[in-house]
């Protein structure tokens, strides 16, 4: 029972992990910078929610969170985009400064205060199958189903899917079919920004205390997510959050008897999972080989 | 229709890659442009349809003008829209996406819907019609030149840039090529095609040029210069067989064109 307990919770934790890992992916498939300020933005967006919560609601102030989560995404694109350089890797490098820009001034309005999402699920937990989950996970599993179905929904059935997918593929050729790559890039910093809102509530929600300074960091948990999967591949980056939270939940569940492989081992073996798939498939499970040419 | 006045390119600090150019194409006609690799055809190509700016190349001198409109400043979006598509050297078909994404892909700049489109290209390339659900990754060369060109119309052209289309194709598929672009032509279209396959090129061009180091250093009708001695000898190979075509194509190119 604790198993299926630790699959689960691993799961629905993998679900919020898999959204930020996809807004990533999609940042980078849309303009080949490796957003770093990835966390920050998720701070943001969870922080206005946070704010605005208790005056309009949480719904409303879920969307207004998102919002500015993507329009915070795409200031930091215009950001790095006004640098005179294509090299990508100075892109990558500048999304650094950004976050540690970004991070230095929610930290400080964050100070030392968890802040509440005040979220309909509070800490309610519900029994299923004979284990016992919070509301919340179940909760974010479902939105996080929800919202990446919309996603390879969309992608792959509308128009603007294919131009953004062809735009992936080869933003050259796709700028000679008359696709507009400045816009490209507006949408796919948009909605990366949009999915880290989204994980960023869900991260604070129960039975995580809240919003506080180290959020930021948690986004982190992605790094693996997509390297796991793939840079390049969206399906991955859902597989590789997915992957993330169940690993992480495990080993955090039998912490008892991993004591040998020392203290919050949890946070470590995301990064142990990536080294030995770095290992077998350098391009990651669902990534292109081509980037191994790179 | 389309005209080039003294037009200078230059990828970043260096030489440039076309001096001082003057070329034009009109409606209905076949223009061919021919030379050896690094003679500027690609850079010409790039630089009608905006797209020097990815290779951090420019225009430094000279006008460019499409349906008496200069369209220098005008990004690569918005030449699609007035009908000028690029299909560009070695295919370049988006591997991920199906043969249909492709097209969809092709007829971005349109509005509303694209079934006659679609219909009209599947009807035009019916190796096309039978894989549309395949990734474009799995088709063959010729079959994905066939596309790179289908995907090139979906946007309506009225002028038809074709850089190199006939590269690394068996001769048969290079024939149906040759078919294709007359058959394009003739719907009043205007094709610029640019290639080092000067046999093919010249057999289906109303007007060529030929172009050395960046510059234009001989041009006429096609019949014209089909018949000139100096192309036989360096592009066509005396009687024109893929075998000879080989043997000139790296031989330095003759002083007195390039005075």
């Amino acid at each position: 029972m604790k198993a299926l307990q630790l699959l689960l919770l691993g799961l629905s934790l993998g679900s919020i992990y898999s959204l930020i890992a996809l807004g990533f992916v999609a940042i980078y498939k849309g303009t080949k910078v490796i957003n770093m300020a990835h966390g920050s933005i998720l701070l943001t967006g969870a922080y206005v929610v946070a704010m605005l919560s208790p005056h309009v609601g949480f719904l409303a102030a879920a969307a207004a969170g998102v919002v500015a989560a993507a329009v915070g995404a795409i200031v930091v694109e215009r950001l790095v985009s006004a640098a005179r350089t294509t090299d990508h890797l100075v892109l990558t490098t500048l999304t650094i400064g950004v976050d540690v820009l970004l991070a230095t001034e929610l930290t400080h309005r964050i100070g030392s205060s968890v802040l509440t999402m005040g979220d309909p699920w509070k800490d309610r937990q519900t029994e299923i199958m004979g284990t016992v989950l919070p509301q919340a996970r179940i909760g974010a599993t479902a939105v996080s189903v929800l919202i990446i179905a919309a996603f390879f929904l969309v992608f792959h059935k509308t128009n603007f899917g294919v131009r953004m997918r062809a735009s992936a593929d080869d933003p050259r050729t796709a700028a000679l079919m008359g696709i507009d790559q400045r816009r490209v890039a507006l949408a796919s910093w948009a909605i990366g920004g949009g999915l880290a809102c989204v994980a960023g509530i869900f991260l604070a929600a129960f039975p995580n205390p809240g919003l506080d300074q180290t959020a930021g960091l948690i986004a982190l948990n992605a790094i693996p997510a997509i390297i796991i999967g793939g840079l390049d591949s969206t399906e991955g980056a859902v597989l590789g959050g997915l992957i993330v939270g169940v690993t992480q939940t495990l080993v955090d569940g039998n912490a008892s008897s991993l004591h040998f492989l020392g203290e919050g081992f949890g946070t470590v073996a995301p990064y142990v999972v990536m080294l030995l798939v770095l290992l077998w498939r350098p391009s990651g499970l669902l990534g292109s080989k081509e980037l191994n040419r790179v | 229709m389309l005209e080039a006045q003294g037009v200078s390119v230059r990828y970043g600090q260096s030489a440039p890659a076309l001096r001082s150019l003057d070329l034009r194409a009109a409606p209905g006609e076949v223009t061919a442009v021919v030379g050896g690799n690094g003679a500027g055809k690609s850079t010409l190509m790039k630089a009608i349809s905006g797209i020097l700016a990815f290779d951090s190349a420019r225009v430094v001198a000279g006008e460019i003008r499409f349906c008496d409109e200069p369209i220098q400043r005008l990004s690569p979006t918005a030449r699609v829209r007035r009908g000028i598509a690029h299909v560009p050297e070695g295919r370049r078909v988006f591997a991920d996406l199906s043969v249909e994404e492709n097209l969809r892909a092709g007829a971005a700049t349109v509005k509303g819907r694209v079934q006659d489109r679609l219909d009209e290209a599947y009807e035009m390339f019916d190796v096309l019609a039978e894989r549309r659900r395949q990734r474009a990754v799995l088709l063959s060369g010729g079959e994905q030149q066939m596309l790179a060109i289908a995907r090139g119309l979906m946007s309506g052209p009225r002028l038809l840039l074709l850089d190199e289309p006939s590269l690394g194709l068996a001769p048969k598929v290079v024939e149906r090529i040759a078919e294709i672009i007359l058959r394009i032509r003739d719907r009043g279209t205007a094709v610029l095609v640019v290639e080092q396959n000067a046999a093919m090129a010249l057999s289906v061009a109303d007007q060529g040029f030929v172009l050395e180091q960046g510059r234009v250093v001989l041009s006429g009708s096609g019949r014209e210069l089909r018949a000139t001695d100096e192309v036989q000898q360096l592009y066509l190979g005396g009687s024109g067989t893929a075998d000879e075509l080989l043997q000139f194509a790296d031989r330095a190119p003759l002083a007195r064109w390039s005075a």
